[in-house]
Parts: C-alpha cells; structure tokens; sequence
C-alpha cells in the first residue's frame, strides 16, 4: 500500500519533469503549434465536409493548399504591390502630418459651421481648448509610435520563411490525423471520464466552435462591404482601410470608431475634399447597420451568450492591458475561459464528479 | 434483450475477426464488409473491471455501447436497494435511447465480471451516418425495426393483460 503511492508519487514526480522540459525543448516553435493548430482548427470543418463527399483527408488538404497557393499568388501579385504602395503613401501622410501638425487643426477644415462650434465653445468653456485638445493628442507620439511598429511586421524575414514551411507541415499533419489524435487522448482516459471527456468536448466545440467562425465570416462580410463602400466612394487605399475596418469589427462597441479612423485620416490629409468624411461616416454607419441587424444576430447571435456589459468591460480592461490586440482578442478569450468554466462545470455535475 | 448466444472471444484489432464481430450485432448486421471496417474508425474499445459503473441513471446521453465480453447488470437504486432489471452478454448493446433521445441515461449500468465494451459515441455515429448514407440508412432501418418489435411486445404483454 505505502509503497505504490510512493511508486505513484515518484512517477508523477518524473512525468511533471518530463513535461517541463518537453516544454522547454519545444519551446521555439511553440508560436508554430499555436498556429498551426489555430489554422487547422479552421480549416477543420473544410476538410471534414470533403470527407464527408468521399475524398480522402491527405487528398482534401492538398487541395484546399494548392487553392491556398493560387490564392496567395494572386494577392502577392496584385494585391501585396499594392497594399505596400497604400501603407508606404498612409506612413508618409501620417509623417507629414506629424511634421507639421497644423494640419491637423480642426479649423484648418474650413468648414465655418465647426470654426462657429470651435468659437462658441471656447467662449464659454475658456478653459477648454478644444483645437488643442485635437493637436495634442495626435501629438503625444502615439502615432508615431504606431508607425515605428509598422515596418516590425516585415522584419525577421528569416522567421517567417521557417514559419511558412513549418506551420503548413504541421497544419497537413493535424488536420489529416486530427481523428487519430483526439482519439489517442481520449483512450487514454479513464473509464469514470470517458463519457464526461467526450461530452465536454463536444459542448466546448459547439459553443466556441461556431462562435470563432461565426466572428471570423462576420469579419470578412464587414471588410467586403466597407471596401466596396470605399470604392464606390472613390477613397484612395480602399483595399487597406476597408480590411483594417473589418479587423477592428470584431471588438465589439469601440471597433466600428476606431477601424473609421484611418479612413477620416486618409480623407482629411489626402486630396480627398474633406466633405467625404461625412460620405464615407454615412457609408460606415449603412455598414453598422447591415451588421448589426443582420449579419450579426444571424451568424454570432445567441452563439455569444455573454452580457453586454461584460464585453464592454472585458474591451477596456484589454485595452489597458495589451493595447488594440487586447481589445481584440479579449472578448474572445474571456468568452472561450467562461464557456469551458461553465460547460466543465454543468458536466461535472451531471455526471456526479463533483 | 438478453440474447444468450455460443460464447466466443473476438480479437477486435484483426481486421476479419473484427468484421466478423460486428456482423453479429444486429444492428450491424447488414452492413456489407467494407461499411463494417468503415465503422473502425469510429469507435473505442473500453474494458470495464469487475464492479466498476459504465455510468448512471441520470447522466447526460453521450455513448452507445456494445458488449464484445463480458457480463453486465442495468439496475436501478431505490431507497439504497439495488434491483436489478436485467443483464447484458456478448453481442448486447444498450444505451440506444439515448442516440434519438436528447435526455439522460434511464437506468445505471455496472459490469459483473470483467467486460470489453465497443463505445460509439453519438456524434460520431452521426458522422458515420452522415458519411455513408447508405449504409447509415442500413443502420437506421434496423434500430426502427428493433424499436417496432419491442413497442409490439410490449402491446402484446397489456392486451394479454
């Protein structure tokens, strides 16, 4: 009796050790399994549906790569030039702005309404300057800052090279065996959690599962429309602001403002007339609209049960603590952490294990 | 449901003996060979010691299971009493209801004597059927089939009153 659990003891011993340094050992090209399993796990349901028409795993995945491929030599033909083109002709805007930042003045707009506005605010609040207010606060270097970390994403090219090769090696592998895999895992376990392990699973993908995907085409529709807006409108760097508006969506009540900022920036600085910003406010607004009415209670809906007042606290608690992707990626990871809290403990329960 | 059969031992990791166990579960059995090592795929293998619960009356439904050895008891607790309805052999299955129905486990199992139980969960019977239609639709049939009988043995044994 003592000594199996001094046998056990010393085996759980040895396994946390094992762990630690397996974890050490592939610790560099953990940010690979991360994505890579991210990738996988959307590509999932693709390679599921070709199965499902009798084309098998390795041959799906093929496919939908040589699809991938073609696709990414459309965009680093067409579109990379070009969106280089747009950042590089955004960055020297911002930098011209930033140089001389009276541009930025409210008044330079010429718009007499908002001068009178200006005024008549200043005359009554004379401590409140609100022109200044403006100045200073693009003048704080936070856009500057922005712009230094523009040119990061492109850096470490060597980085990315062993990314591109690794991440599509383990993506065709998850994806092939992905059943082999869970299937070891779920040997494994012992027969008082068989039946739990299976049903967690199955509630965690069904609650996150289409929650993640749900956001993902949601962010793809609103990026569509807002550059088919743009180009209607005749915006120069459609392309770019159009995908920025469809990244920032996703953060919920902060998004729509902040993926529209680049886009008055763009119409204020550039040779756009200045009265676009309004257009293009309307075309954002017709967006929301589609967005909020239709797209989302349609696609995410009742997939996100999470009180608004949550989110809006989880968005600014991200903000602070990891910045725009903390905005972003908040909600979601709060969102995943309560599902499992919640779905392991209604399991737990139901099957008296706790 | 307690269909006493020549007892046999099946090793389910050949591929023969394994379409050969499978094409005496009834609901299986008119699968042709290669639908029946499709089924591989999808299941696991459990083996249960002696005493230990497969799960209780009030669980969530997840898995169907089919007993490949092995000897089970389904039972109810009352007031701390145990009564045992009925009890399980090779090539049985329970926990069928649960593959239609959304609701929890009816009644507790627990193995008698030691046990190897093939455990298809409903999703991926779902799959399975969603796969291969056609031989889903085999499967299917038969569980209509199996479900008519006992709803007619059951009106048979109140008509005889």
């Amino acid at each position: 009796m003592n000594r199996s659990r001094v046998i056990r003891l010393i085996l759980t011993i040895l396994s946390l050790a094992l762990g630690v340094a397996a974890i050490l050992y592939y610790k560099s090209i953990i940010s690979y399994l991360l994505v890579g399993f991210l990738v996988s796990y959307l590509l999932s349901p693709i390679i599921n549906y070709a199965e499902r028409s009798h084309i098998s795993r390795a041959l799906a995945i093929i496919i939908v790569y040589v699809i991938i491929l073609i696709l990414l030599a459309i965009f680093f033909t067409y579109i990379i030039p070009q969106i280089i083109q747009q950042l590089a002709d955004f960055s020297e805007t911002i930098k011209s702005v930033l140089e001389n930042p009276e541009k930025l003045s409210m008044r330079s707009l010429g718009i007499p309404a908002l001068d009178q506005l200006i005024d008549m605010l200043e005359k009554t609040f004379p401590a409140l300057k609100v022109d200044e207010e403006v100045l200073k606060f693009f003048d704080s270097g936070r856009l500057t800052d922005i712009m230094n970390q523009l040119p990061l994403v492109f850096k470490g090219v060597a980085n990315i090279l062993a990314f591109l090769v690794v991440v599509p090696v383990i993506v065709f592998f998850m994806l092939k065996d992905e059943r082999i895999f869970l299937r070891s895992v779920i040997n494994n376990v012992s027969n008082r959690y068989f039946e739990f392990t299976l049903h967690l699973l199955e509630r965690i993908e069904e609650s996150f599962g289409k929650f993640f995907r749900a956001i993902l085409l949601e962010t793809v529709i609103v990026a569509v429309m807002s550059i088919i807006g743009l180009l209607i409108l005749g915006i120069p760097n459609a392309l770019i602001l159009g995908i920025i508006v469809g990244l920032a969506n996703p953060i919920k009540y902060f998004g729509p403002f902040i993926g529209a900022v680049p886009t008055m920036l763009v119409i204020l600085l550039g040779p756009t007339p200045d009265v676009y910003v309004f257009y293009s406010a309307i075309m954002y607004v017709i967006v929301q609209q589609v967005d909020g009415n239709i797209l989302f209670p349609v696609l995410v809906g009742k997939s996100m049960d999470m009180h608004p007042m949550w989110v809006l606290l989880t968005v600014i608690a991200g903000g602070y603590a990891f910045g725009i992707s903390g905005m972003l990626l908040g909600v979601p990871v709060v969102f995943l952490v309560k599902t499992i809290f919640e779905v392991a403990q209604k399991s737990l329960k139901e099957f008296e294990i706790i | 449901m307690a269909i006493t059969q020549k007892k046999e031992k099946y090793d389910l990791s050949n591929e023969k003996e394994f379409i050969r166990f499978m094409g005496e579960i009834s609901i299986f059995s008119k699968l042709t060979k290669s639908e029946r090592m499709n089924l591989k795929k999808y299941i696991y293998l459990r083996t249960f010691k002696p005493g230990e619960v497969v799960f209780k009356k009030g669980y969530p439904n997840v898995v169907f299971y089919i007993v490949q050895e092995g000897l089970l008891k389904v039972y109810l607790e009352k007031d701390g009493r145990e009564i045992v309805l009925s009890k399980l052999h090779s090539f049985d299955f329970f926990g069928e209801m649960g593959l239609f129905l959304e609701e929890y486990r009816t009644a507790s199992i627990a193995a008698i004597e030691e046990s190897k139980l093939i455990a298809i969960s409903k999703r991926d019977l779902a799959d399975f059927i969603a796969k291969f239609p056609r031989a889903g639709t085999k499967i299917l049939y038969k569980f209509g089939e199996l479900l008519s009988r006992n709803i007619l043995k059951t009106n048979n044994r109140i008509s005889e009153g």
